[in-house]
């Protein structure tokens, strides 16, 4: 290295430095060398500065952004909703708006300045939207009074992937930077930024002068090519070495490049704040991070508080030292106003104004922990970390806010009330949820502890549990695949009966009520979920049946062929659970369960996009039987609870899943655009007092009472047919009969004996709620 | 006048040197300029957690009629009440298969979208607008329709079959949408 053995030399030229004929020589000589040397300084520092200046100059974090709110007429969206949204998207309420960012909220009626947006798909305008909303419902759509079909707003940017350093910046190019900032800049920090040649004399002397005066350090001489160069080649450290290089490399920075390149890259270097270890740099993140719009937004008093903050980002920090701040911001106006940059009414307004800085948003301290867990490791199977924190991509998500903030207020009610019911005895109890759309497999909202800001162990995709009787559908749907043995009403005998263990022992389930029902109609084993008649059913179909059923319907997992499976000793995440009931409610399409939609690179070119896919993997008949028997299990089975609380029209599937002594609580659901799987237990397993009909049950309908969301409605494909039965006699019997049911059979299935209503046999309930299908 | 920064960092001149491996990074993803072919992830790639593929069954798919459509009036959902009355049960019966509608304002817009770009050649552009169609319908048969026909007319047989036989099963009670669908599983021979 050229710095280490250049005062080695000098000290052998001091100790030679005598007046003689070979002395002179030497000193040539030496002189010679050192000149040598310092031209390969020089070079080196040229060389180091052309690399890292054309190079990739910073490592961008990659981005994540949620779903972007779709926009039409007819959407079910409430203005309450959209106020959520916006909130995220950092808008302000305005009694009229006129800039991108604004929006006037009314009771029914929502008009706004979206701000626009590059979507990989295209360029979405900024432009004027006017909502009106009625019935749970946005009614009408237009922008300047013409209606508009579709609109989508900017997406929510819910997190990033920051390299090890936690630098964090939105690049700017100068051309978007507005005029009234590069002045304030160079009236405040370098008046002579487009005379000097890298280093400014008259400024050393000014800020000598100053100092001197003062008796302190009240200035500092660099030009914003030195600060430039200090920030971007060296290293924080105060050292004489690094003062001396700061000058030659700043003048060599100035050889090579245009005031303009240096510019661009001072405004996306320089450090103007701190969120929690995220720093910010640059001024375009700057713009976002204390306003909440870019740069190209601000008015002139905001513009000269960001450039007030080039002095001490954390001693001027508005947020926290207001007065300071505003100090530093009038001083930077009035000097904008000297150098012409705004008369002096205009700064003297301008100093009228409020900081105007928006409140820290939520969203930067890691709001969807769990959500960003599942991205991140969806990520990794196709980026490189170093890739991820450093190439600037853009992570397009389904995420949807509004649904995650609901799904969280969900979970917290429900905790907080059963502490309340159960006290001590389910003290620190844990929960997940995942919510997907039932139809498209994308998943919207993603809770992995009871404090959904706790970035931890994720629940939702790391707790791996036994799943109880949520395993029972695929056994009832192993039977009914095959129509010609079984069908919704074939009696399945529920008695007592012995079954081996993996380890040889033998085991004798019992029903959660402890009766013996001798025999059960199939549908009512399910909706019931009767450990008994299951694991008859079960052992009479075979494992080997249960267990492709399962792999089927997407579970990846080995599983163990013991009978005990039957009963639900397969362990699962919750995230696995969701696959697993969304073939179900996709009518037996499988569509793998995806948190991205798209990843684009810095420059807006789409690197990769993750398609919808499904593949059939079920008869769409034998799915219909399947989820008649899941509504019933919420009509009158183990899921009643909800049928108390949820109009009859939703339609609700659903199973409720409990563990041996409680130690998980379990449910999964559907209505028409959702399915959410809630878990509630202890990390250790402890047992809990509550059932999955008492416990995640409740979080589900928390949940679903919040989102108002759309009925299941299913169609009989072609090849069901409805019939009324006599459930327990499995026979035909007329329209409407008092105790019959309408029960859906493949076709070629249904029983071929008939009986008229008269006969009556054994006792029967009251009633069904099938027979009053048509009552009315 | 300094920029302060309180995050410590280590700035030294041997960062140069790995400045000229940045470079070399930056071709990994970023690959400015050049037009890359836009990678679709699949199974195995896309979800979570691995999954070998999907094995697929063949089984005949009856007819269904579409199930919702996206302007359908949601029923009105109580407030979270505990319960305390037992309403009587009533449930209510499928749909009898009725004919299409057509599809929605919003989903004839972006299907027309998506048609202008599949004539301009920009297929991956046309996806884009079908599959936001999808995510606003997904059980309307029209949308499974085009994005069946976009995936045929891209070559991609395996992805158009799945999305016909999913359409056909929406399409019960429109003769037109199921022969429609018919014919386009006839002409990828199945």
């Amino acid at each position: 290295m050229p710095k280490k053995r250049a005062p080695s030399r000098s000290r052998s030229a001091k100790s030679a430095a005598k007046p003689t004929g070979r002395g002179w020589a030497l000193l040539f000589k030496v002189l010679l060398v050192a000149l040598v040397l310092l031209l390969l300084g020089l070079l080196y520092m040229d060389a180091t500065i052309r690399s890292r200046f054309e190079g990739q100059r910073w490592a961008i974090p990659a981005k994540v952004y949620a779903r972007p709110l779709e926009l039409y007429a007819g959407k079910a969206l409430t203005a309450e909703a959209l106020a959520i949204e916006l909130k995220q998207l950092g808008y302000q309420q305005v009694g009229w708006p006129a800039r991108p960012g604004e929006v006037q909220l009314q009771p029914g009626r929502v008009e706004l300045i979206s701000r626009g947006f590059d979507f990989a798909d295209g360029k979405e305008p900024s432009r004027r939207l006017e909502l009106r909303f009625a019935n749970g419902q946005l009614q009408q759509l237009s922008s300047a009074g013409e209606a508009l079909a579709v609109a989508r707003l900017e997406p929510v940017l819910v997190g990033g992937i920051y390299p090890a350093d936690n630098e964090d910046r939105d690049l700017v190019q100068l051309e978007q930077v507005p005029p009234l900032l590069l002045q304030a800049l160079v009236a405040t920090e370098d008046r002579h930024f487009y005379q000097h040649h890298g280093i400014s004399l008259r400024g050393i002397a000014r800020a000598t002068w100053a100092n001197l005066r003062a008796g302190r350090v009240v200035q500092g001489g660099s030009t914003l090519t030195q600060q430039l160069v200090k920030n971007f080649f060296l290293s924080s450290e105060r050292s004489l070495l690094r003062k001396l290089m700061e000058a030659p490399m700043a003048m060599l920075l100035e050889l090579h490049y245009d005031k303009n390149e240096i510019l661009q890259a001072y405004l996306n270097e320089v450090y103007l704040g701190q969120a929690g270890s995220r720093a910010i740099h640059g001024f375009g993140l700057a713009s976002q991070y204390y306003f909440g719009r870019p740069l190209e937004g601000l008015s002139v008093e905001q513009l000269a508080l960001l450039v007030g903050l080039v002095k001490g980002a954390s001693y001027y920090d508005p947020r926290r030292y207001p007065e300071r701040a505003k100090a530093r911001r009038d001083l930077v106006l009035s000097l904008l106003q000297q150098s012409g940059g705004i008369d002096q009414r205009a700064a003297h307004r301008a100093a009228q104004q409020p900081l105007g800085v928006v409140a820290k948003s939520s969203l930067t301290k890691g709001a969807f922990p769990a959500y960003l867990d599942l991205v991140k490791r969806q990520l990794r199977r196709d980026y490189r970390q170093q890739d991820l924190a450093s190439e600037g991509l853009q992570v397009f998500t389904s995420l949807d806010p509004i649904v995650q903030s609901l799904a969280e207020q969900s979970l917290q009610t429900v905790v907080q009330r059963l502490r309340q019911r159960h006290g001590a005895a389910i003290k620190g109890l844990q929960g997940a949820l995942v919510v997907g759309n039932s139809q498209t497999g994308e998943v919207v909202a993603v809770i992995g502890d009871r404090e959904p800001r706790f970035q931890g162990f994720n629940r939702a995709l790391d707790a791996v549990r036994p799943i109880g009787s949520l395993v029972k559908p695929a056994v009832y749907l192993a039977a009914l695949e095959q129509p010609q043995r079984y069908t919704l009403i074939s009696a399945i005998k529920d008695e007592a009966l012995q079954l081996q263990n993996a380890d040889g022992s033998v085991w004798s389930p019992n029903n959660f009520d402890h009766q013996v029902r001798g025999l059960v109609p199939l549908h009512q084993g399910l909706s019931h979920s009767y450990n008994l008649a299951t694991a008859h059913l079960g052992m009479e179909l075979g494992l080997p049946a249960v267990i492709d059923v399962l792999q089927r319907l997407g579970v990846r997992r080995e599983i163990a062929p013991f009978p005990s499976l039957l009963l639900g000793s397969l362990s699962l995440s919750p995230l696995e659970v969701t696959q697993l009931y969304q073939t179900i409610a996709a009518n037996g399409f499988e569509t793998p369960l995806r948190a991205i939609r798209s990843v684009v690179s810095s420059e807006g070119q789409l690197l990769s996009s993750y398609p919808f896919e499904l593949s059939q993997q079920f008869s769409p008949a034998a799915i219909h039987l399947l989820q008649y028997a899941l509504q019933e299990t919420v009509h009158e089975g183990t899921a009643k609870a909800l049928y108390r609380r949820f109009p009859d029209s939703l339609n609700m599937a659903g199973k409720t899943g409990t563990t041996n002594d409680q130690r998980d609580s379990w449910f999964a659901g559907f209505t028409g655009d959702y399915l959410a799987v809630a878990w509630l237990g202890h990390d250790d397993n402890r047992p809990t007092p509550l059932t999955g009909s008492s416990g995640a049950l409740q979080v589900w309908a928390e949940l679903m009472a919040q989102l108002q969301p759309a009925p299941f409605e299913t169609v009989a494909p072609a090849d069901v047919s409805y019939q009324w039965v006599d459930p327990e006699r499995g026979v035909l019997t007329g329209t409407g009969c008092p105790d019959a049911r309408l029960i859906p059979f493949i076709v070629g299935s249904e029983p071929q004996r008939f009986s008229g209503c008269g006969i009556q046999g054994s006792v029967r309930r009251a009633q069904s709620w099938f027979s009053r299908l048509f009552a009315d | 006048m300094k920029i302060y920064a309180s995050v410590q960092r280590e700035r030294g001149l041997w960062r140069a040197a790995a400045a000229v491996g940045l470079l070399v990074l930056a071709g990994c993803a970023g690959q400015p300029g050049a037009r890359v072919p836009v990678e679709e992830r699949g199974y195995g790639a896309a979800t979570f957690p691995a999954q070998p593929d999907a094995v697929a069954t063949p089984a005949p798919v009856p007819a269904a009629a579409y199930e919702r459509r996206p302007q359908a009036q949601r029923p009105e959902v109580a407030a979270p009440v505990l319960p305390a009355v037992v309403p009587a049960p009533v449930v209510s019966a499928p749909a009898a298969a009725g004919r299409y509608p057509g599809p929605a304002p919003v989903l004839l817009a972006l299907i027309e979208q998506a048609d202008n770009l599949q004539s301009q050649g920009d297929a991956q552009g046309a996806l884009a607008q079908l599959e936001r169609a999808q995510r606003i319908a997904p059980r309307d048969p029209q949308v499974y329709l085009q994005l069946a026909r976009l995936r045929l007319h891209m070559g991609d047989r395996a992805r158009a079959e799945p999305l016909a036989r999913r359409g056909l099963s929406l399409s019960a009670g429109d003769p037109d949408l199921t022969r429609a669908f018919k014919a386009l599983l006839a002409g990828l021979g199945r």
